[in-house]
């Protein structure tokens, strides 16, 4: 039952929760093309419907690649991905559209430009050193500091549902279409990434970072 | 429902992705139990741990300009690739025109795109006698030829004249008809000999030489480039000038 329960699944048994929409008939698709010929779109409007999510690319990207350099990088070659398949793009969900450019574009990237990135163990100051993050100084807490580091600790695949999840706040369908898994995965990943959190939290500098008196 | 049942779902229930229809009869086994209560009260404060404490990375001053550069930088050079290719089709059909058409003044259709073309190399020239005139100074057409790689979606010839009195003195890029062209610049005496050229596939025209707004100019189609030679210069000798581009 636990895959047919989750909301958005059509039928029990059904492992993913699927798109929103139906997927356009390949004749509406040639229509929606014939529609795009005539009405260019320009790299402007592009610019307005895409450049409000920077920070979101650019927070998804540098909890990915782990350090600030790539992370520019990556936002920028992903915009320019975007804009080279704008003309394909519909509807108006921009941000998971774009966060998913991020998403492939920095998993490229640490495949094929820094094959040991994922090899070296996370430590503090080897990753952090070179850009103090605003919030995090402003905080000046360790506690910020603690949860980050236990944050990028994480798998990749685990990093990223709990970056979407948790930062972008975006839904288990949302996540399984940036991601390409199905929801059920999506789900299994957060389950896990949470209890890799948790025993991080609650060993973190000797003392908890959790309030154990937490109820639902 | 059950334990067994319920602990796979609690991930779900905190994220709000269990449906209604269940929901109910998850949270009523929730407040009977305490062992499934407590695993959903510890997942609960990890999600405040990381909602409440976790830095959001904003992106960095210069950021943004850094991704409009490249965007725009990429819509120029893509502009100047699909011309290319539209430029191609170009030559097929215009040689396609000339096998059909061998007898007809097809040098109509040049002239009137000069025509277009004109007013705003004038205006590059008169632009350029003001203010800037030379983008790289150099009378080596060696300097001068591979500046323009990279910058335009051609190579222009560059000829040197300097032995014939005209000497040459760098180069610029200018844009006239919407689309980037190569400036070659010359020199005669205090006057200035601003050459434009770029790529005509397929087309030819004879010479031409007029005069606008009180600047003389020539035209000349070789080897598949336009060239406009427009100056302050007398006609006699721009004439000269541009007779000796057009042989070397």
């Amino acid at each position: 039952m636990t895959s047919s329960v989750l909301a958005g699944s059509a039928a029990p048994g059904q492992e993913s929760c699927g798109p929103k929409h139906p997927s356009p008939t390949p004749e509406a698709s040639h229509q929606a093309a014939e529609v795009l010929v005539s009405n260019t779109k320009t790299t402007v409007e592009f610019e307005q419907l895409f450049l409000q999510h920077l920070n979101a690319a650019y927070n998804l990207a540098r909890l990915l690649m782990r350090n600030t350099n790539d992370a520019e990088d990556v936002v920028q070659e992903s915009y320019l991905k975007a804009w080279r398949a704008f003309a394909d793009f519909r509807g108006d969900a921009t941000r998971s559209w774009l966060l998913t450019i991020v998403r492939n574009t920095s998993f490229t990237w640490l495949r094929d430009n820094r094959p040991r990135a994922e090899h070296f163990e996370y430590r503090e100051g080897f990753h952090e050193s070179r850009e103090p993050t605003p919030e995090a100084e402003s905080l000046g807490h360790e506690r910020s500091r603690a949860i980050s580091r236990c944050v990028q600790q994480l798998p990749p695949d685990f990093r990223e549902v709990i970056i979407l999840r948790e930062m972008e706040e975006l839904s288990y369908r949302e996540i399984a279409e940036i991601t390409g898994v199905p929801c059920g995965t999506v789900m299994s990943r957060l389950a896990r990434a949470r209890v890799r959190l948790a025993e991080c939290l609650n060993s973190c500098a000797g003392k908890s970072l959790l309030r154990q008196t937490e109820r639902p | 429902m059950t334990c067994d049942n319920v602990k796979p779902l609690l991930n779900a229930r905190l994220d709000e992705e269990v449906e209604n229809a269940h929901r109910a009869a998850l949270d009523s086994h929730l407040e009977g139990c305490s062992s499934c209560a407590t695993e959903l009260g510890r997942l609960k404060s990890v999600r405040n741990a990381i909602r409440g404490g976790m830095p959001y990375y904003r992106a960095p001053l210069g950021l943004q300009d850094r991704v409009r550069f490249a965007l725009r930088g990429a819509e120029y050079l893509d502009r100047g690739a699909r011309r290319q290719d539209w430029r191609a089709w170009g030559a097929v059909a215009a040689t396609l025109a000339l096998i059909s058409l061998a007898s007809v003044p097809f040098v109509m259709n040049a002239r009137n795109r000069n025509e277009l073309v004109a007013e705003d190399l004038l205006s590059a020239h008169e632009r350029a006698l003001v203010g800037r005139m030379v983008d790289v100074v150099s009378t080596d057409q060696h300097t001068v030829k591979p500046w323009f790689n990279g910058k335009l979606p051609f190579s222009p010839p560059v000829t040197d004249l300097s032995a014939d009195g005209f000497p040459l003195e760098g180069g610029r890029l200018d844009f006239a008809g919407g689309h980037p062209v190569a400036t070659l610049i010359y020199g005669r005496r205090l006057h200035r000999i601003d050459v434009f050229v770029w790529p005509l596939a397929g087309q030819t025209a004879p010479p031409a030489h007029f005069e606008r707004d009180g600047f003389n100019e020539a035209a000349w189609t070789r080897n598949n480039f336009q060239f406009t030679a427009v100056s302050d210069l007398n006609a006699s000798e721009l004439k000269e000038f541009a007779g000796l581009l057009q042989t070397r």
